[in-house]
Formats: structure tokens, C-alpha cells, sequence
């Protein structure tokens, strides 16, 4: 049963054209990522998914009635983590937490134990009464999230939220969303630079860039774009620029990315290059270290759809 | 909800020391210093200036009066119009009663300091503001002016150093109201009135004293003007941390939650008038505990202040609604570095800028801070509440023209649906 559906959806700013018809929905107690490269337009298409700005055109629906006039009836159930810690540095978790759901008119007797959920849920029940200005940034991201959650939201949307912490508070976080995604059937837009977390949470993905949704589709949908493809992961000694030039130009290699001293080309699954590939190697004077072949990920799709790493 | 609102923005200030400095201890240190060095200067302290003035007696008062009484005995009058004559010469000695009476008076003495001399050449090496010089003859041309009505008029040569100075006004003062005093007297005794009786004259009808209002020392001035000053940095700094919220998304959060904008600028209004009135409070308990800088009506003060918060209030909201609509954190510093100095100089918090006059003056009693200022003062004083109405008038004026920009500012770019 389709929740919120996104029709048609386009934003501009003075002359620059931020969102172009972006169409997407998500069904209830699902998990859908967002992915596009910095600059995507996936903020804006956030911002106006969430209300908080109004579309030039097009039609943001919640349970298939609009709520452009009346976004309160959206907002009632939408929780939004920003990507910016969104929180009061000068107060307590606690304090923000109560803050944020009298916010929300949660009644008082109520208030208090949903508070003391979500510090269990986010797991900073032990440092409920510090100032939060004191957290690590793990910590901070985590209370980002409780926020977020202290109105028990239908969908909540979250905007790279694990963006520069440890992999510690990482996979907390990861697991946590998952949780709540698993008991409490929350429906969450996941936005991310991270490939990885991605593939760990999402059932459906749409890949953004230059304001438009390129690709979407499950996990294996957007993999079998590349399915006619492989990759090949060549680790040399020393990167050279001949050497990538020289792939570059080879007559079946699709796509070149190179990741410090690893260099991955896409090629038709039929055509055998290793030997074309040592021998160019060999010709421009590169140390191969190894060579490894494999199933297209999401990065390369990724890659092969826009022309850039993720987190270009 | 809104107590909520007011209760974060006051939780932020009060967790913040560096905010707390500057907007408690700040002003107090200044009101220190600032009361301290300039007190003098503006206490209404008497500033002594003594004239000096060397007065040359080249003539023999004593001899020319013993010579016009043998020349009234000789002539052919009555007895009784020469006898009346003789004590009236007796009576008056022109120099004397200059060098002794008058410059010597416990009045004078403060402001005049008289050396007598015989000769013009005494005084020439000394420093002198001036030099009156009483030429041989003066006292016979006195008594016979007096006595006969077309007879010469007896001169005395007066020279200043520099006559526009203040000493040398003091002294042409001095003289010309002595040299008066002797005019209306020989008028009265040509028209043959008794001078005594009309300088005696009693008052009729009630007399009404006009109350003396309480002298304004530096440290209530200063104490005044930096409260005033301070007041309007509580609207700056909660401007600021408005602001920090739309920067760091806590606004968009409070608006994903339902909550109308009113709210959150009610709730700005609402913490900048509190805070205010708090830092008002405690600055005037302060000075009062410490300078003693007593406000004679507590009920006049209060509302002075309560008017004053509302001012500061309607400032914070305006500089936030500034903010938010050009979306720039430099709004605040330009109103804390820039606006917020004019106000506070316009207003008179550094010194008196009414004293300059014309259109200064004008704009200082009228601008919101000039306003407060002299409504604060006027209590102090002892003024009533109907005398500062028109301060108060100008206050409020100004809190609801911010308001009214505010709204319009907000409707049209609130940056946020």
C-alpha cells in the first residue's frame, strides 16, 4: 500500500533548476534509499517531501490526498533527522527530548516515559542529564535520531545521518533503524554516501543526480543494469597516468574509476581482457599487483549511471 | 507550549557565562568606571574661580569728605537740609564701601579678591585680572553728583586683561551693578524718595517655593545610560541565538512539529522581555546597593522598566526577523557592533547629547534610547508619571512600528512555509 507518493516534483532557484520532476512513493514499513553524489538535489527534494518548502510543481501525497495546502496532517506523522545535528548543544538529551515532544504536544503523563524509550531506543539513557555539548559526535548523531523519534512518526526520513562518526556508533545506528523499521513498521527515506548502509537497509533505491532520478528499483534491479557488465579491480604499485589513459582508451572498456592505488574498468561480461590489461601494464611500465573480477556492486552501477563516485 | 519556548531561550542564556558577563557584569564595571572618572565633572560640584583685581586709590576719600561737609556748613541753607546732608555724606564713602563692604562680603569673597594699592606702579609687574583705577577727585565729584543736580559725574577707569574671560566678566559685573546701585540712589534723592524704603518694600501675596528636583550624580546618570545601552545588547544576543536555531535546523524541527511561527516569535519576544526586565532589575538593585542610586518611586521605576522591556523585546524580534529573512548571521553583529553604539550615543548613554542642542537634541530625547533614558532620570528626579508620558509615548511608538516591520518582514520572506 503505497504511503506517500511524489508526483512530478520540481524546485528551482533563480536560475538554477534544483529538482526536475522527481517522482517516487514509498510504501508503508519499507526502507528506500536515496543516492546521489553531492549536489544531487536530494535536500531539496527532502525539504519538500518534508514540507518545509513549497515545489514549483507538482504533488507530494499522503495516502493518496495532498498535503501541499495542508502539510500538518504530514507532519503529524513525519519525523525528519537533518543532516545537521539539530539539537540544543546547550541542554541535556533529556531536556531536548522533552523540549522537541512538548513540541509535538505529546501530554505530559505520556511525555516522560516515551522520553525514557527513546533514550533506551538510542541508547544515551546513562547520559540522559549531560549538556549535550559534552557528546562525542556519535552520540550527538544518535540524539539527532531520538528526536526525530520522540512522536512515535509513521515515516520518518533521514538525511545521511551517520555522516562522520565512528563505525561503532555507525552500525548502532544502522541497527537501530532497522529495529524500528522491523517492530514498529516505520517507513524511512534513507539518504546516504555510504554504498554500504544502503545495501544493508534498503529494499528499494532511487539514484538521483543532477536533480533527476536517473535509476530505482529494488537492490537487484539497480544491479542488473550492469548485468551484461563485470568489473575488474586492477591493484597496482604505482598509479600512472599512461597506464589509466591507455585503459581509458581501450575499445571495450566502459568505465574507468580509480580509488587510491586500485583501479576498477567495467567491461562486457563476454570479453576476456586480462591478457589486453597486462599486456598495456606491461607496455606503460605499471607494477600489477593483482587483478580482481567480480559482480557489478551498487557503487559501480552508481558509477555507471553518473560518471562519479558517490562521494564525489 | 510557549512557556516551553521561553523557558529554552532563558535555559540558553543561563548556560552560556560569557553571554552573562557581558550583559550583567559589563555594564556594572562601566557604570563604575564611567561614574567613577567623570563624577566630578558632572556631579554639579562647585568650580572655583576667584577674579582678582587691583584696585588703585589715588584719591584722599577721607580729606574730600571732611572738605564737602566744611563747604555744606558754609553754605547758605537751612539748618536742618544741611544737617540732613552732613549725615548723608557721613553716611556714604564710595571707596570703602567697595574695597571693604562689598568685596569683602561672604558672597563676593568667593568669586572676587580685592588688593588695594596707592600707586599705578605697584601693580604693574603683579597679575591682576583687572585693575580698577579711582582717579584723585573721585570722592568730591561722588559727593557733590549727589548733592547738586547738573554736576559732573565722578569716573573710575576699569581695565580687564582679557574681557571676555570669565574672571574679567565677573569683575565688569561686580562694578557696573556697584556703579548701578549708586545711579538709583542719586535718582532717588532727586525725586526725593526714600531709596531705603523702596529697597525694603515688603512682598505681598503668597510666597511659593518651586521645588527643587534631586540633583542628578554621575553615577545615576551612568547607571542609567548603561542599563539603557545594555538592554538593547539582551535583544541582540537573543536575536543571535534565534537565529543560531534557523542555522542549525532546531527551527525547522519546532515548524515539523506543527508549531505555527508565531509561536516561535512570541516566544523571542516574550524571553528578550523577560530577560530585560531581569537585567534591568538587578542592574538598578546594584547601583542602588552600591552607589546609592535611589529611586524616590519604586511603582514610577517599575514602570518605566516594564515600558523600556517591551522596547528591547520588539528589538529582539526585529533583528530576528531581519535574520531570518536576508538568512545572515551578519544581521546581529551589525546591530550589536553598529546599531546598537548609535542608539546608545543618540541616546545619551555616554554623555549628555542634548547638550549640543538643536536637532541633537530633538533626536536624542526622541530616539528609543534617548526616550528611556530621560524617562528614567525624570523618575529618578522625582518627576510623576504624567511628566514622562511623552518618553513613554515615544517608546511605545517605536515597539510597535518594529512589530508592525517585523510582521511585514516575516510575510515576506519568512524563508520557511
Amino acid at each position: 500500500m503505497t504511503l506517500l507518493e511524489i508526483m512530478n516534483l520540481s524546485k528551482s532557484f533563480k536560475q538554477k533548476q534544483a529538482v526536475n520532476s522527481v517522482n517516487l512513493y514509498l510504501e508503508k514499513g519499507e526502507i528506500v534509499g536515496l543516492l546521489g553524489p553531492n549536489g544531487a538535489g536530494k535536500s531539496t527534494t527532502i525539504s519538500m517531501i518534508s514540507s518545509l518548502i513549497a515545489p514549483d510543481v507538482g504533488d507530494v501525497r499522503l495516502n493518496n490526498e495532498s498535503i501541499l495546502k495542508t502539510p500538518q496532517t504530514l507532519r503529524k506523522i513525519l519525523g525528519v533527522v537533518p543532516q545537521d545535528i539539530a539539537v540544543y548543544m546547550d541542554l541535556s538529551a533529556r531536556e531536548n527530548l522533552l523540549f522537541f515532544g512538548k513540541m509535538h504536544r505529546i501530554p505530559k503523563n505520556i511525555l516522560q516515559k516515551r522520553v525514557d524509550e527513546v533514550l533506551e531506543i538510542i541508547g544515551l539513557k546513562e547520559r540522559e542529564k549531560d549538556l549535550v555539548k559534552t557528546f562525542s559526535g556519535g552520540m550527538k548523531r544518535r540524539l539527532n535520531i531520538g528526536v526525530a523519534l520522540i512522536h512515535e512518526p509513521e515515516i520518518i526520513i533521514m538525511d545521511e545521518p551517520t555522516v562522520g562518526i565512528d563505525p561503532q556508533s555507525r552500525n548502532y545506528i544502522l541497527e537501530t533503524v532497522k529495529r524500528l523499521n522491523k517492530e514498529k513498521q516505520m517507513t524511512v527515506l534513507y539518504t546516504s554516501h555510504y554504498m554500504e548502509e544502503v545495501e544493508f537497509l534498503c529494499d528499494r533505491i532511487y539514484i538521483m543526480d543532477h536533480g533527476e532520478i536517473i535509476a530505482s528499483g529494488t537492490k537487484e534491479d539497480i544491479k542488473n543494469i550492469l548485468s551484461a557488465e563485470t568489473a575488474i579491480n586492477i591493484k597496482v604499485e604505482i598509479v600512472k597516468h599512461a597506464f589509466t589513459e591507455a585503459l581509458r582508451h581501450h575499445k571495450n572498456i566502459k568505465n574507468i574509476s580509480i580509488q587510491q592505488s586500485v583501479i576498477t574498468v567495467i567491461v562486457p561480461r563476454q570479453v576476456h581482457l586480462l591478457k589486453d590489461i597486462l599486456r598495456i601494464a606491461e607496455e606503460q611500465k605499471t607494477n600489477v599487483l593483482s587483478v580482481h573480477i567480480e559482480t557489478p556492486t551498487l557503487e559501480d552501477v552508481f558509477l555507471h549511471l553518473t560518471g562519479r563516485q558517490l562521494r564525489d | 507550549m510557549l512557556w516551553q519556548m521561553i523557558k529554552k531561550e532563558l535555559l540558553l542564556i543561563w548556560r552560556r557565562p560569557r553571554e552573562l558577563i557581558v550583559l550583567l557584569l559589563m555594564p556594572f564595571v562601566l557604570i563604575t568606571i564611567l561614574g567613577s572618572a567623570l563624577g566630578a565633572l558632572n556631579n554639579n560640584e562647585e568650580v572655583e574661580v576667584t577674579a582678582k583685581l587691583a584696585v588703585v586709590v589715588e584719591d584722599e576719600a577721607g580729606q574730600a569728605q571732611q572738605q564737602v561737609i566744611e563747604k555744606i556748613r558754609q553754605s547758605n541753607a537751612v539748618e536742618q537740609k544741611k544737617a540732613a546732608n552732613i549725615a548723608l555724606i557721613e553716611s556714604l564713602e564710595p571707596i570703602n564701601i567697595f574695597i571693604n563692604v562689598v568685596g569683602k562680603s561672604p558672597e563676593l569673597k568667593k568669586v572676587l579678591s580685592i588688593t588695594e594699592y596707592r600707586d599705578i606702579k605697584e601693580v604693574k609687574e603683579k597679575d591682576y585680572d583687572g585693575v580698577l583705577l579711582i582717579p584723585e577727585g573721585f570722592t568730591t565729584k561722588f559727593y557733590n553728583n549727589l548733592l547738586e543736580k547738573n554736576a559732573t559725574i565722578p569716573a573710575w577707569v576699569l581695565k580687564t586683561k582679557d574681557e571676555q574671560s570669565l574672571r574679567a566678566t565677573i569683575i565688569q559685573d561686580i562694578i557696573t551693578n556697584y556703579q548701578k546701585e549708586w545711579v538709583y540712589q542719586k535718582t532717588a534723592q532727586d525725586l526725593q524718595i526714600d531709596y531705603s524704603a523702596l529697597v525694603n518694600t515688603n512682598t505681598y501675596g503668597q510666597i511659593e517655593n518651586i521645588e527643587k528636583k534631586k540633583e542628578i550624580s554621575a553615577f545615576a546618570y551612568y547607571g542609567v545610560g548603561m542599563c539603557v545601552m545594555f538592554v538593547f545588547y539582551i535583544s541582540t544576543t537573543v536575536a543571535g541565538f534565534a537565529f543560531q536555531q534557523k542555522e542549525e535546523f532546531m527551527y525547522e524541527r519546532i515548524l515539523l512539529a506543527n508549531v505555527p511561527k508565531i509561536i516561535f516569535f512570541t516566544g523571542i519576544f516574550m524571553a528578550a522581555f523577560i530577560l530585560s526586565f531581569l537585567q534591568l532589575t538587578i542592574l538598578f538593585s546594584l547601583t542602588a546597593l552600591i552607589y546609592g542610586v535611589v529611586f524616590p518611586s519604586i511603582i514610577n521605576h517599575l514602570f518605566v522598566t516594564l515600558t523600556v522591556s517591551i522596547m528591547a523585546a520588539t528589538f529582539a524580534t526585529f533583528t530576528t526577523a531581519i535574520a531570518f529573512a536576508t538568512n545572515s548571521r551578519n544581521v546581529e553583529s551589525i546591530f550589536s557592533s553598529l546599531i546598537v553604539p548609535i542608539l546608545a550615543f543618540i541616546g545619551g548613554s555616554f554623555f549628555n547629547v542634548s547638550a549640543i542642542g538643536g536637532f541633537m537634541e530633538t533626536l536624542g530625547e526622541y530616539s528609543p534610547g534617548g526616550a528611556a533614558l530621560t524617562a528614567y532620570l525624570k523618575v529618578y528626579q522625582g518627576y510623576s508619571l504624567g511628566d514622562i508620558w511623552s518618553q513613554l509615548r515615544a517608546i511605545l511608538l517605536f515597539s510597535v512600528l518594529l512589530l508592525l516591520l517585523s510582521v511585514v518582514t516575516l510575510k515576506k520572506r519568512g524563508g520557511i512555509r
